[in-house]
């Protein structure tokens, strides 16, 4: 028989006290944590306060932070935890009542939200299949023994109050997936909301804490799915309305802001520069255009880096960006700055002495 | 309270890296204002907004019904994937 040190935190509203006791418990082979508990409370200090009531996983009434872990504490074996001292403290995000005992009115308040009991009037016609696939999908996580592990674990019933949790979001999701179930669009509706289902950001601890192995993870994301199916499945008049008006000021817009390319004269040949370019800008169709000899050369006015329009300087022969202060030499090659391809070139041709451009 | 943060999931992880890359990539796009031509600064930038894109992708997954019990392999498939992406960016931006 081995010896292990308890550590447990103590807690008591009534008189304000709070802190840890510790203890010296004498463990064997198949000795649990709560089996520690009750030897310091009938040897060492009949005041220590906690729940426990089946012993053997069932009830989940002993839920516990166990080294920092949320655990039940009737299955939890102390050889297993592999620690000289263990440290034991009431569940996290519930008031506590006294020492390790917490107070679940929280939890159940919000399980009550989502209207947990079967009603009765669901889909009578159904396939075989579709049916069992559903089954399939709740048996394992009806299994839920209520025992506050992912209630505790979870971020963001720490961050806000006011989150149904994952209790209750599990038994929502078994219940809207319950194909003899009446009551779907009324649950889809309750979680519908920042403090239901969307306020669940998949830290999956949830998950990863759960004695009896359900996902509630997947449940919520599920109830994510099932919201935007109803919402998109079941629009109103003006939803419907609104997305329409919507579609057809993208649709202008588009059609205003999309010019398709096309030849376009810029003049007589003879108008186009030698020595500088020209700077040609028409109905928003911009370049830089010039002459050498009987080839015209046509840039385009926007900086290859992120799209900022170019300056041409005709003193030191550079087209300068004022973005990021890229710098182009006269045949569009990058000179310094952040910029790594050259400026892109647009097709010209000359057709009967008048020069045209491809913008 | 014993310390065992090596016991915190790959989910939580991926959580926490997606808010703080978000914080770095804002910062970083701050400064990119100030001196957007710092090639090393810009490689990270792209490193950072490159993580928070695939846990956003994870998430994504997560959402379209990914099963929860293969989300750390497709985490891990995701941040190769963005390594790969990342080095390709740095290679191509000397």
């Amino acid at each position: 028989m081995e010896s292990v040190k308890v550590r447990v935190a103590r807690n008591d509203p009534e008189t304000g006290k709070s802190g840890w006791s510790e203890f010296n418990v004498d463990v064997r082979e198949k000795t649990t944590v709560l089996d520690c508990l009750d030897q310091v409370q009938r040897t060492s200090d009949p005041s220590l306060g906690f729940r426990y009531a089946c012993r053997v996983g069932m009830c989940g009434s002993c839920a516990m932070v166990v080294n920092g872990k949320d655990r039940w504490t009737c299955r939890t074996l102390v050889q297993r935890l592999e620690a000289d001292t263990i440290t034991i403290e009431p569940l996290r995000n519930l008031p506590v009542i006294r020492d390790l005992a917490v107070d679940f009115t929280p939890l159940w308040k919000k399980y009550r939200h989502i209207r947990p009991a079967f009603e009765s009037g669901g889909a009578k016609r159904m396939l075989k299949a579709e049916v069992r696939r559903r089954r399939e999908k709740i048996d394992r996580n009806v299994q839920c023994i209520s025992c506050a592990i992912c209630y505790s674990s979870c971020g963001y019933v720490a961050s806000d109050p006011a989150y149904f949790g994952p209790h209750a979001l599990l038994r929502a999701f078994t219940a809207v997936e319950d194909p003899r179930d009446g009551a779907t669009d009324l649950r889809l509706r309750l979680v519908d909301n920042e403090h239901g289902c969307w306020k669940c950001h998949i830290q999956m601890n949830c998950t990863n804490s759960c004695p009896m192995d359900l996902d509630p993870s997947e449940g919520i994301q599920h109830l994510k799915r099932a919201v935007l199916y109803r919402r998109l499945l079941n629009p109103t008049r003006r939803k419907f309305a609104f997305t329409m008006a919507g579609a057809a000021v993208a649709a202008v817009v588009g059609y205003v802001v999309y010019a398709p390319k096309e030849w376009i004269t810029v003049g007589p040949v003879d108008t186009v520069p030698t020595n500088t370019f020209l700077e040609f800008d028409r109905d928003g169709k911009r370049a830089f255009i010039r002459r050498i000899g009987e080839q015209i050369q046509a840039f385009s006015q926007r900086c290859s880096h992120q799209g900022c329009k170019l300056v041409w300087s005709g003193s030191s022969n550079e087209f300068l960006c004022p973005c990021h202060r890229g710098v182009f030499d006269r045949a569009g090659i990058p000179i310094s700055g952040p910029p790594v391809r050259p400026i892109e070139q647009f097709e010209t041709r000359i057709e009967s002495g008048m020069v045209q451009v491809f913008l | 309270m014993t310390p065992n943060w090596k016991d915190t999931p790959a989910s939580m992880w991926a959580w926490l890296g997606q808010r703080l890359s978000a914080l770095f990539a804002l910062g970083l796009i701050t400064y990119h204002y100030f001196d957007p031509v710092n090639q090393r600064a810009q490689n990270i930038l792209l490193a950072f907004v490159l993580f928070h894109a695939v846990l956003g992708l994870r998430v994504i997954l997560l959402d379209l019904g990914l099963d929860t019990k293969k989300h750390k392999s497709a985490l891990v498939v995701l941040v190769l994937f963005g390594i790969v992406l990342a080095t390709a960016g740095a290679l191509w931006n000397r």
